[in-house]
């Protein structure tokens, strides 16, 4: 858990926190450890939607009901 | 139109508030927020979202004000209920929901400002958004502004209820007006949790970065960005994470109320006489017509589906925790749209609280049924709280102008075994005692024995 205590460390954040560019019409404090979170862990969950989203994608291919000659159905 | 009674709860947006006229409510939208408005409809994303019901509808209205761009008058929520009323899946349901919104508003190019449990509430036996300017643009790059607020407000509560004790959720969604904080949630809940990839990427490490990044100066983002992909990324995870937080509603004395087969001593009525009582319940009600119905003290919610039956629209109140999950399962399956469970200790009613301690409101101050059902539960307040009878009749009359109140003499088992391990304080406990303490405030319209019980119904109108 060593990761963690310097995850949490003054100079990654320090890092980070130079322009800062909230959006347009926040009226909440996202809290810099949520934003800096989000960013932490973009690239990981990013790359497991898309790999779930294939996933999915592929099973409906194997899924999709065929027809008696042969051919699929569109849009199922 | 013009403004009255502004929400006491909408003061925190700038972009517009929300106003309340003779049973109507409007918000305002300030010139700022107008092109969100905007993009809002032309995005299409109202129409999606109302369309399935996950947003509260709006037309717009005529505003009086040069400084407004828009005033809007919103479909009715008849009853606002809070999240530390809920059971546990009626919040899970609300996460749910806040979710589903947030990934189709950024595949429409828009993202919640906010996700409070608090715009959620229960409308049809559904809950729905009901804070329409929470929708704002979404910008490319943007994290999710709300990631913290929707995990405090939903998942760590959820997490403490699932892993730790069912009853954290309530105790401390009322003390933490803003959710859960994630520190106390990580400290609270089994180390095990952590070895559950959700749990540990959006609640424990969480907390370590809110405590990490603490007095480093709270700007909202740095110059990281987070793609559409990873957004969505993180949406996805959110709910498969809550997804797979479940809590059973295992046997506690409450919830199996009823369900004791043929054991007439759990409730000291055979099938046969509930039977009898529901039949006299739904002829009281049938006098009384009413149009809304308190039920307290509902437990999984028997006779509240009488009362849904004659007619009424019902807010069925327990103190049990399994209780209430167990009516709101029934219900959501039964598509049930009238009747809407909640979580209440009648002795320590929900209180008028946040900002200026009106917030959110009070029990007493959402009050206002026609009647009122006080099925097998004066006794636990006279004797199980020591309540006098005088002010449980007090308390009856300034929730509803009618009530149905059962009334259970010392005689009864039931009550022998609240007055097991104490001493008998209570001579004003008789049926006489009952109809003076109640003869104050209400006149007796019907009294009727129960059959096979030595348990009496009265039917009560208020003096006026």
């Amino acid at each position: 858990v060593s990761f963690l205590s310097r995850f949490g460390s003054v100079t990654i954040l320090s890092l980070l926190f130079f322009t800062l560019s909230g959006s347009a019409h926040a009226y909440i404090d996202g809290g810099s450890g949520s934003m800096l979170l989000q960013m932490m862990l973009a690239t990981l969950f990013g790359a497991l939607f898309v790999i779930k989203s294939a996933w999915s994608s592929l099973k409906g291919l194997v899924k999709r009901p065929v027809r008696i000659d042969g051919r699929r159905h569109r849009g199922e | 139109v013009t403004e009255t009674t502004a929400a006491p709860s909408s003061f925190r947006d700038r972009a517009g508030q929300v106003f309340l006229q003779e049973g109507r409510v409007f918000r305002t939208v300030t010139t700022s927020f107008g092109p969100i408005l905007e993009m809002l409809h032309d995005s299409g994303l109202y129409e999606e979202l109302t369309e399935a019901r996950l947003l509260v509808r709006h037309e717009r209205r005529e505003a009086a004000d040069p400084n407004l761009c828009a005033l809007l008058e919103h479909e009715v929520v008849p009853f606002i209920s809070y999240p530390y009323e809920w059971c546990f899946s009626q919040l899970k349901d609300a996460a749910l929901l806040t979710l589903d919104v947030q990934r189709r508003a950024i595949e429409r190019g828009m993202s919640l400002r906010d996700a409070s449990a608090y715009n959620v509430q229960f409308l049809n036996g559904r809950p729905i958004l009901i804070d329409t300017l929470s929708l704002g643009e979404y910008e490319e790059g943007a994290p999710w502004i709300a990631y913290g607020q929707f995990c405090r407000h939903f998942l760590a509560p959820l997490a403490l209820m699932a892993f730790a004790d069912i009853r954290l959720g309530s105790a401390l969604l009322r003390r933490y007006i803003d959710g859960v904080p994630l520190d106390l949630a990580s400290a609270l809940l089994p180390k095990t949790t952590k070895l559950k990839f959700g749990l540990l990427t959006h609640l424990h490490l969480h907390a370590k970065a809110d405590s990490g990044s603490r007095g480093t100066g709270g700007g909202p983002s740095g110059n990281g960005s987070v793609s559409k992909t990873a957004l969505l990324g993180i949406v996805d995870s959110l709910r498969s994470t809550i997804q797979s937080l479940t809590w059973k509603a295992d046997a506690t004395t409450w919830a199996n109320y009823y369900q004791s087969d043929g054991d007439a001593s759990a409730h000291n009525y055979g099938e046969q006489g509930l039977q009898q009582k529901e039949d006299l319940v739904r002829e009281l009600l049938r006098q009384v017509r009413p149009e809304t119905v308190w039920d307290l003290g509902a437990n999984t919610g028997r006779f509240s589906a009488v009362a849904a039956e004659v007619g009424a629209r019902v807010i069925s109140w327990d103190i049990d925790e399994a209780a209430v999950e167990r009516h709101y399962q029934s219900c959501r399956e039964r598509e049930e749209s009238r009747i809407l469970p909640l979580l209440q200790d009648l002795t320590n009613p929900s209180p008028s609280q946040g900002w200026a301690s009106g917030e959110r409101d009070g029990l007493l101050e959402r009050g206002g049924a026609d009647c009122v059902l006080a099925l097998a539960l004066i006794h636990h307040l006279a004797i199980g709280n020591n309540v006098p009878m005088k002010q449980i009749a007090d308390f009856l009359a300034k929730l509803a102008g009618s009530a149905i109140v059962e009334f259970v003499p010392k005689q009864d088992s039931q009550l022998q075994r609240l007055l097991v391990h104490r001493e008998d304080i209570f001579d004003e406990y008789t049926e006489g005692g009952f109809e003076t303490a109640f003869g104050s405030m209400f006149s007796i319209r019907e009294k009727v024995a129960i059959p096979s019980t030595c348990r009496i119904l009265y039917l009560l109108e208020r003096k006026s």
